[in-house]
C-alpha cells in the first residue's frame, strides 16, 4: 500500500523511516506530493572514468572499491552546476538521508525511487535500473542520470531531481535471533581479520 | 537502523563514489570476497579495524558461521544476505 502524504508525516513523526532533512512536516506544502515526497540532489556529481584498462567482470571480489577508484567526484554548486551532455551518464545523490529500519515488532517500509515528469520532457532519467530502495537501507540514495535529450543540462545541487514512493512491508522480512537482540559492538565476535585500511 | 544488530570485520575499506559512502569489502565464511557502498554512518573503527553494521539472521549448524543482512546487495552476488565467520 502506498502512503499518502499524511501516513508519510505520520510516520515520521513516529520515527518509523526518516528522511532527513525535509524542512518541515506540513503535508500539504512541497516537497510533498498527494503520495509521494520530492527530493533534492546532492552536492556531488560523480563521473565514471573511461579509463579501465579491463572489461569488468563483476564475479572478481572488490568490485565496489575497484568503481570507486575509477571514477572522479565533482563538487557542484549553484555558481558551478554540472552540465551534463547529451548521451551522457553520470552518478549523483539525493540531497536528503534515509533510514528505513528493519526492527522487531514494528511495521518496516521501503520505497521506491521515481522520476519527475518535468525533467523526463527533456530526457532526463534519474533511476533508469535502480529504483527500489527496500528495508533495511540507510544513506543517500544513488541516482543514475543519464541525459537522452539532445541538449546539455545543469545538475545543480538541491534541485528537485526525484520523488520517493513509500509502502508498507507486510510480514517480518528477517527473523532476528534472541542471542543477539541488545549487541551493538563488535564484541560479540570471536575473530577480527586484519583490514587494510585505504 | 535497529537496535538488533551486529559489527562484521571489514577486509578493505575504501572513499566511495561520493563523500557519504565507503566502498568497502567484506571476506566471506567461504573465504570470498563480496564488495559494497555503504553509508559512513554504518562503519565504525575500533582498534585499527574498521566494521561494517549488519543485521544477524541466524547461526548456521557450524557455530562459528553466521548469516547476516547487508544494508545493500554486494556487487558479486546481487544479494545482501552473506555467510561470514564469527
Amino acid at each position: 500500500m502506498i502512503l499518502s502524504n499524511v501516513e508519510i508525516v505520520a510516520c515520521l513523526k513516529d520515527g518509523l523511516f526518516k528522511i532527513e532533512p525535509l524542512g518541515h512536516t506540513d503535508p500539504s506544502k512541497a516537497p510533498f506530493n498527494t503520495s509521494s515526497v520530492d527530493l533534492k540532489l546532492g552536492t556531488t556529481i560523480t563521473v565514471p572514468l573511461s579509463d579501465t584498462p579491463a572489461q569488468i567482470d563483476i564475479r572478481s571480489g572488490g568490485i565496489a572499491n575497484y568503481l570507486a577508484r575509477h571514477s572522479e567526484k565533482k563538487e557542484i554548486s549553484h555558481d558551478q552546476p554540472y552540465s551534463l551532455m547529451a548521451h551522457k551518464f553520470v552518478l549523483g545523490t539525493t540531497y536528503e538521508h534515509v533510514n528505513f529500519p528493519i526492527e522487531s515488532g514494528k511495521m518496516c517500509y521501503s520505497a521506491r525511487v521515481e522520476g519527475r515528469s518535468s525533467l523526463a520532457r527533456f530526457g532526463i532519467l534519474v533511476h533508469f535500473t535502480a529504483p527500489t530502495i527496500h528495508a533495511g537501507f540507510e544513506g543517500n540514495i544513488a541516482l543514475e542520470i543519464i541525459n537522452l535529450g539532445p541538449s546539455p543540462f545543469l545538475l545543480f545541487p538541491q534541485m528537485k531531481i526525484c520523488q520517493l514512493i513509500i509502502e508498507e512491508v507486510r510480514g517480518t522480512p528477517v527473523a532476528i535471533p534472541s542471542q543477539f537482540q541488545g549487541q551493538n559492538t563488535a564484541a560479540g565476535l570471536k575473530s577480527e581479520p586484519t583490514c587494510r585500511i585505504k | 537502523m535497529s537496535n538488533k544488530v551486529t559489527w562484521i570485520p571489514i577486509e578493505q575499506i575504501d572513499d566511495g563514489m561520493f563523500t557519504n559512502e565507503y566502498a568497502v569489502s567484506i571476506r566471506l565464511y567461504d573465504g570470498g570476497i563480496v564488495s559494497l557502498f555503504v553509508d559512513r554512518s554504518l562503519v565504525k573503527e575500533q582498534g585499527g579495524i574498521y566494521h561494517l553494521k549488519v543485521i544477524p539472521i541466524k547461526m548456521e549448524t557450524c557455530p562459528d558461521r553466521m548469516k547476516v543482512l547487508l544494508p545493500q546487495e554486494t556487487f558479486e552476488t546481487s544479494s545482501p544476505w552473506i555467510d561470514v565467520a564469527c
